[in-house]
């Protein structure tokens, strides 16, 4: 090669023949070459320790040291410093073992031209420079490798720390599911410890019901190629050593290499999220179901949740009420203090209780005992609000319920004791106006003037009976009655009673059902409830009357004070403007009215509720403002219906002739009694105490066909004087009049032998009818 | 490594050529050979011998043609020319277009042609090696550099 030989190169030559030597150093040195001369091997190698020369040209044979010697000299104190040997010609053995010992090359005498010699240095040289090249390439390389190696090592021990010390259980396995690389939290997740298990295949941590799966999943993930289904994360079980599965989720990542794949899976033990999952089910399904109403908001108010019974409650579904304040609920009912007093309860972080009036959608309030406590977070911060509450409107509408029946019971108390003496003294007035009237001078004005008065006694009379109806003290002979011919025929009267942009609905459900009461109480309560219904709807409207049999259940049988059971329901329903709320509970209050003054007496819807109650039944009404009203009537319905005889009724008054022992402690009430029954034809005999009805009945002449004795007097009551005679003659027929009949017990009026009761003021009619009957009875002898 | 490789000898005259070959089997090469450059750089172009020894004086295409081919369509593959111990000049003028070394006739000692081939064969080997270093080290500094930026 061309290359020009470098001017700082150092070419010893040791050479004993000083012609060959000279000439060759002339004529590198012409050539740009450096040269050190030696004349011998000893002197070489001291020249060439010494100065170091770049390259060493050395004849073979010399004396003492020869070529051979510095060879192997040169070669062992620097084996890197190109050495050529100079030979004879015909001497190619020393050759071949100088190449032998290390010689770079050779060069053989005689030279026949220099350029020989200058272009085997050039070759050893060069040679020299590529060997020196390589090896400093080389050594940059490893140097290279080896820092990389050292980088990769270290980056390994970080990664290999970082998976060993892992809380999850990082798997490695191969192609065939073979496990091949295991870390701390595999091991602690599934017990095994590496020893046991690198090796294993992968189907020892899988429950055996999911093997076949798993086997497939694996040759399906093989098959789609690698990564398809990475950074998915699955839910699977897995199978600890000592045999009980446990729930894991696992992360997959594979990778390719040569000529299979690997799989790692990142375990994690989720029995703590499932049991706090299942745990958070729980509580939410007893949220769920909680009969109490739950509302959770956020810091701010705002509602985040909602439990079922809000909704039933409410009426606002979970998706209307989440993300609305709470004041959609507001009532109203409350001055502004009270919901800022809750709040500020509540935002200091403590828990407020209290009773609260709200508002369903539909417009109606209901009444809640309600519990709000705050929720802090960590650091003490209110994150949400939970309230807790309990519809007590049920509560409520009980106690008030009660409260009510109470005063009603009282107010009738009061009203029948009344009443009761007002009776027997209007009952004196109008027996005298009876006997005054006869005596009276046919052409007198005083026989108009007692009619005047005796108009204004029926009246009287009539409202003390309306009285004792309302505190269901009046007169009870109840009998089966159908319910629904009553109601029809009262419809009928009342039809044209109503004006007629009144349009009458009749839906008689129940036609056959019968209730013990008496026809007038139907037609009283029916008149009553429909003439209140035609007043409120006097611009138009619509009256509906159902009748229909019903099966009452418990929890309302109970509120209203009921046997549970089957029931005549007789609903009237008018199209008016409803009742004010707060006056709801007010309208069956005696002398309670909306009509103006002198219009009503107040009494109607109060006879009505007492007529009910007498018969065992209860009145409900629910009312809504510009809709309308309705009264649900219920009846205890009878479940042996009878066949009954038609009622008929007539103005005759049965005559008699047979004599009768009045008996009474009050000598006005024995005048007019003894005018009535004289009056349809009786003989009468008077007495004004138990004892002197007694005596007189034992040595009485003309003996004595009946006794009519009051029940409350001095010395002996009605009661005894009847079981005293009975108990002498048991065919004797013995009425009881009475003007107040409460804590009478009819079992034992039958056992004392009485007949029938009659109330005072007593009407001639009824008592004409009863003696009748009585006297024409077949079983009376 | 002599074991397996191959050998063009490009000779015109027989005996020589007779000679050459028989001592490289016998060490062990395979060899080719040729009686002159227009079947030599044939045989070379057909069977891509590892080295060419090639008689510098030849009748049509001599031993210069030769190399000057070989030169151009593979510089990598080491030629070592042969030349008469008269004519020392070309020998050194062949060295100067490239060839890679030089053997004179006549052959003193078969050993000289086995130690040019050797020597060339390594210096073929230490260049592609130091080719190969050169290449990895450019390599090396690009993707450091690639790192770095």
């Amino acid at each position: 090669m061309n290359r020009s030989p470098e001017s700082s190169i150092t070419i010893l030559i040791i050479e004993d023949e000083m012609m060959i030597r000279t000439t060759t150093a002339a004529y590198l040195e012409d050539n740009g070459f450096s040269i050190l001369e030696a004349a011998n091997g000893r002197e070489g190698l001291e020249k060439f320790r010494r100065h170091k020369p770049d390259f060493v040209l050395v004849d073979l044979r010399m004396p003492e040291l020869d070529g051979f010697d510095v060879l192997k000299a040169v070669t062992k104190e620097s084996p890197e410093t190109p050495i050529v040997v100079v030979s004879g010609t015909g001497t190619i053995d020393d050759v071949i073992e100088a190449i032998r010992l290390g010689a770079w090359d050779f060069i053989t005498k005689p030279i026949h031209d220099m350029s020989i010699v200058e272009h085997t240095i050039t070759k050893s040289w060069e040679r020299s420079l590529l060997l020196q090249e390589n090896r400093q390439y080389r050594e940059y390389l490893e140097d290279e490798v080896y820092k990389r190696t050292r980088e990769v090592k270290e980056s390994e021990a970080k990664f290999r720390s970082i998976v060993q010390t892992a809380a999850e259980g990082i798997i490695l396995i191969d192609g065939d599911g073979s496990i091949i690389s295991w870390n701390q939290g595999a091991a602690k997740t599934f017990g095994y410890t590496e020893k046991e298990i690198i090796g294993q295949s992968v189907e020892k941590l899988i429950p055996e019901r999911y093997r076949g799966g798993h086997t497939h999943a694996l040759q399906y993930l093989q098959s789609i190629g690698i990564n398809n289904h990475t950074g998915k994360n699955l839910e699977l079980r897995g199978l600890h050593k000592e045999g009980h599965e446990l729930p894991l989720e696992l992360s997959l990542v594979s990778w390719e290499a040569s000529d299979t794949n690997f799989f790692c899976g990142i375990v994690r033990d989720i029995t703590e999220r499932k049991k706090a999952e299942e745990e958070k089910s729980r509580l939410v399904a007893a949220v769920d179901q909680a009969t109490e109403v739950i509302v959770i908001t956020d810091k701010d108010g705002l509602i985040q949740y909602v439990n079922p019974a809000f909704e039933r409650i409410t009426g606002y579904s979970y998706q209307e009420a989440v993300g609305q304040n709470p004041r959609i609920l507001q009532s109203n009912k409350h001055d502004p203090e009270f919901y800022k007093s809750l709040w500020d309860t509540i935002s200091k972080g403590q828990v407020w209780q209290g009773h609260i009036i709200n508002k369903r959608k539909n417009g109606t309030f209901f009444e809640e005992e309600m519990t709000i406590s705050p929720i802090r977070d960590e650091t003490g911060t209110i994150f949400s609000y939970v309230a807790v509450k309990y519809d007590v409107t049920h509560e409520i509408q009980m106690e008030k319920q009660l409260r009510q029946a109470q005063k009603m019971e009282a107010i009738g108390t009061l009203a029948g004791g009344i009443a009761h003496d007002f009776n027997n003294i209007l009952f004196a007035m109008l027996g005298y106006i009876e006997i005054l009237k006869d005596m009276a001078p046919k052409d007198s004005p005083m026989l108009d003037y007692l009619l005047q008065i005796r108009k204004a006694g029926v009246r009287a009379k009539d409202l003390v009976r309306q009285i004792l109806t309302f505190s269901r003290q009046g007169e009870q002979s109840l009998q089966r009655v159908i319910a629904a011919p009553v109601v029809k025929e009262s419809l009928k009267l009342l039809r044209s009673s109503l004006p007629t942009t009144i349009d009458i609905q009749e839906n008689i459900f129940s036609p056959m059902t019968q209730i013990m009461a008496t026809p007038t109480q139907i037609q009283q309560i029916f008149m009553n409830l429909c003439t209140n219904a035609g007043y409120v709807m006097r611009k138009g409207g619509t009256l509906t009357v159902e009748l229909v049999e019903v099966e009452l259940d418990a929890d309302f049988a109970a509120l209203h004070d009921l046997k549970k059971g089957r029931f005549l329901k007789l609903s009237i329903s008018d199209t008016g403007d409803g009742i004010p709320p707060e006056i709801q509970d007010r309208i069956f209050e005696p002398f309670f009215t909306t009509k103006p003054q002198g219009e009503g007496t107040g009494m109607g819807l109060a006879m009505v509720h007492g007529i009910v109650k007498n018969l065992g039944g209860t009145i409900t009404v629910s009312s809504t403002f510009h809709q309308g009203t309705t009264f649900d009537l219920y009846f205890p319905a009878i479940m042996n219906p009878k066949k009954i005889p038609a009622l008929t009724e007539s103005n005759f008054l049965p005559q008699g002739k047979e004599h009768i022992l009045l008996v009474d402690d009050d000598e006005m009430v024995i005048k007019v009694e003894k005018v009535l029954l004289e009056d349809l034809g009786y003989q009468v005999t008077t007495a004004t105490n138990g004892p002197e009805a007694l005596e007189i009945f034992h040595n009485t002449s003309v003996p004595f066909d009946l006794v009519l004795t009051d029940l409350t007097m001095p010395k002996m009551t009605g009661e005894q004087l009847a079981q005293e005679l009975t108990a002498i003659f048991p065919q004797l027929p013995v009425l009881l009049t009475t003007g107040f009949n409460e804590g009478l017990n009819e079992a034992s009026f039958k056992k004392a032998g009485i007949r029938a009761l009659l109330a005072k003021p007593i009407e001639q009619k009824k008592l004409a009818d009863t003696l009748h009957a009585i006297f024409h009875s077949p079983d009376n002898n | 490594m002599e074991q397996t490789l191959s050998i063009l000898t490009i000779e015109d005259e027989p005996l020589i050529r007779q000679g050459i070959v028989n001592y490289l089997e016998d060490q062990g090469y395979t060899v080719l050979e040729a009686g002159d450059g227009q079947e030599g750089l044939e045989v070379f172009r057909r069977d891509k011998p590892d080295i060419l020894l090639v008689d510098l004086q030849m009748p049509v295409i001599d031993g210069f043609e030769v190399l000057d081919v070989v030169q151009q369509e593979s510089p990598e593959t080491p030629v070592i020319v042969i030349s008469g111990v008269g004519i020392l000049q070309q020998a050194a003028h062949a060295v100067e277009l490239g060839a890679w070394d030089f053997i004179t006739k006549p052959i003193e000692d078969m050993f000289i042609v086995k130690h040019a081939i050797q020597k060339s064969w390594e210096r073929a080997m230490l260049v592609q090696e130091n080719k190969k270093y050169r290449e990895k080290r450019k390599r090396h500094t690009e993707e450091i550099h690639e790192q770095k930026s």
